[in-house]
């Protein structure tokens, strides 16, 4: 390999490792960022009525649908919704309702 | 040939294009929602009246539809969208000649206009609000962009940036497209990597880069309300999120299912096909709604391990549907959604059979054209890997038929090289992919055909 063919390599190598280093520090911030069960639970409940305790919810719903797996957290995200969101969650997804310990 | 015709004859083809789809939105306009523009409906609904936008569903079409709603309300607002999508529908037309220009030369743009403005298969997809049409006038942009870098340095060092910048939006419109950019990138650096390691790096670096900064936010956000990494975003789960009830599995086979086939060849071979899929036990509410528990990520794995045997009998219906062209058009048919001058049974079946024997013969021109060696290799080897992919996909992907959908147009632009002026010439390059390659992938393409007989067969018999 030339002198010119080996700078071309480490330069190329290097583009190649900022730009992935760049895309797993981004990963990463956002899985850190990303509130857990237990904090959308709480804004459900804290929350009760507002747009922001039914983006939870439905947080909820979407990380148990990735899932495959019956998630507590919603259980008790849906024990403890307020009338508003109950409405809420009747018109779009009655089905929840019916689950174990909801109302 | 003066500039006013040379400009009409161009004109003519988008024009022809423009009132097809036109004709089929029209038609469709008054029907019931099919599929997933019930659900991008709801979706819209959800973020225009409740500011909830769930799942990682790739966010332009429901975003859109929500903001033209807000602005000229619920019908009017669909109407708009369906505008769009028509116009979306017809760029594809334009993007593919542009393609096609790149490879052969205006004789072969003309040709690839005609093809793509008449083909069921692409035209279907301005008569439905699905994300195809958006979708695949992006992608097929970016490959007209890239095809030009190949063919030249000069006055082109900024079009790897463009075309990254397309890629993200395309990946923004329908999830497959971070796929997309996976594959161009690769083909981006094995072909400009031949002249040069560090062009082939650049370029490739270049659409990576744009294309993730443009995916960046939305993968940030899907990650955060998802709990872990989210940079493949998959429509699945946010389906279950809605409700949506759809077919239980495997959801292929109910094109075949509740057609009328009594007759058609392989019989036995469609009773081994139609034979039930497996239960999967998930949680109540996936319960309730049968085999839509398959879709969540980890289920698909699981059924994949435990029922081997479904999952090669889907993948083969998968295939039949595949080269159904109208597929789609058939179940809008059955669910009643095409109600107009697209009832009448004999302009159901010229479009039945037309779009199949327009599809077959397509690709036969291309492996022709591909076969007569009169590309450059890069070129060469891509659009080989394309036709690869068009395989391919359906048979890995754990979807629908859908996926081939982008890879539409670079067929019919390969296809068209045949009325190019160039490739009349002796061959420029007869390195790349050989005889045989070609051949084992007509082969492929053979077998598929034969199982896809009683598709199309049904299609015929039921009116189609």
């Amino acid at each position: 390999m030339s002198a010119a063919q080996a700078r071309s390599l480490a330069r190329a190598t290097a583009l190649c490792a900022v730009l992935c280093a760049a895309l797993f520090a981004l990963d990463r911030w956002a899985v850190r960022r990303a509130p857990s069960d237990a904090a959308l639970v709480a804004t459900v409940r804290e929350r009760a009525g507002t747009a922001a305790a039914r983006r939870a919810l439905f947080a909820l719903v979407l990380r148990e649908a990735e899932s495959g797996r019956t998630s507590a957290a919603l259980d008790e995200a849906l024990r403890t919704l307020a009338p508003a969101d109950e409405r809420f969650i009747a018109a779009y997804r009655p089905d929840l309702l019916r689950r174990g310990g909801a109302r | 040939m003066s500039a006013l015709t040379s400009k009409l004859a161009v004109a003519a083809p988008l024009v022809v294009a423009l009132a097809v789809r036109a004709l089929l939105a029209l038609d469709a306009s008054d029907g019931p929602l099919l599929g997933d523009e019930a659900t991008l409906r709801r979706l819209a609904e959800l973020w225009r009246e409740h500011g909830v936008y769930v799942g990682e569903w790739p966010p332009v079409f429901p975003w859109l539809l929500a903001q033209l709603q807000r602005l000229a309300g619920e019908a009017a607002g669909l109407a708009l969208m369906r505008g769009l999508n028509v116009a979306a529908a017809t760029a594809v037309v334009a993007a593919t000649m542009a393609l096609a220009r790149e490879l052969g030369g205006r004789r072969a743009a003309l040709a690839a206009g005609w093809i793509a403005a008449l083909s069921p298969a692409v035209a279907i997809w301005g008569g439905l609000l699905f994300t195809e049409a958006p979708f695949v006038a992006l992608t097929t942009a970016a490959l007209a962009l890239l095809a030009r870098r190949l063919n030249s340095d000069e006055g082109t060092r900024h079009l790897p940036w463009i075309c990254g910048l397309l890629l993200g939006a395309a990946a923004l419109v329908r999830a497959a497209g971070l796929l997309l950019i996976g594959a161009v990138v690769v083909g981006v650096f094995v072909a400009r990597g031949r002249r040069g390691l560090m062009r082939g790096v650049a370029d490739a670096a270049a659409i990576a880069a744009l294309a993730l900064l443009v995916l960046a936010p939305w993968s940030v956000r899907s990650t955060t309300v998802a709990g872990r990494s989210k940079w493949a975003s998959g429509t699945g789960p946010a389906n279950i999120v809605l409700g949506w009830s759809g077919a239980p599995i495997p959801f292929e086979r109910a094109g075949l299912a509740d057609a009328d086939v009594h007759g058609a060849p392989l019989g036995s071979l469609r009773r081994w096909l139609e034979r039930p899929g497996p239960t999967v036990p998930g949680p109540e509410v996936l319960a309730e709604r049968g085999g839509l528990a398959a879709y969540a990520p980890e289920r698909v794995r699981e059924v994949l391990r435990e029922h081997p045997g479904w999952a090669v009998r889907s993948r083969i219906v998968h295939l039949a549907e595949l080269f159904s062209p109208q597929s789609f058009g058939h179940r809008a048919a059955r669910l009643g959604q095409l109600d107009g001058l697209s009832a009448r049974p004999w302009l159901r079946r010229a479009f039945s059979l037309g779009g199949a024997l327009l599809t077959v013969a397509t690709f036969a021109c291309a492996f022709w054209a591909l076969n007569r060696g009169s590309l450059a290799a890069a070129h060469r080897r891509i659009l080989f890997g394309f036709a690869a992919a068009h395989v391919a996909v359906p048979l890995l992907m754990f979807g629908i038929s859908r996926f081939r959908a982008p890879l539409e147009p670079v067929v019919i632009a390969v296809a068209a090289l045949l009325w190019s002026s160039a490739s009349a010439g002796a061959a420029r390059d007869r390195r790349g992919p050989d005889t045989a390659t070609a051949g084992t992938l007509a082969a492929l393409y053979g077998a598929g055909l034969l199982v896809t007989l009683p598709v199309v067969w049904t299609a015929v018999r039921a009116g189609w």
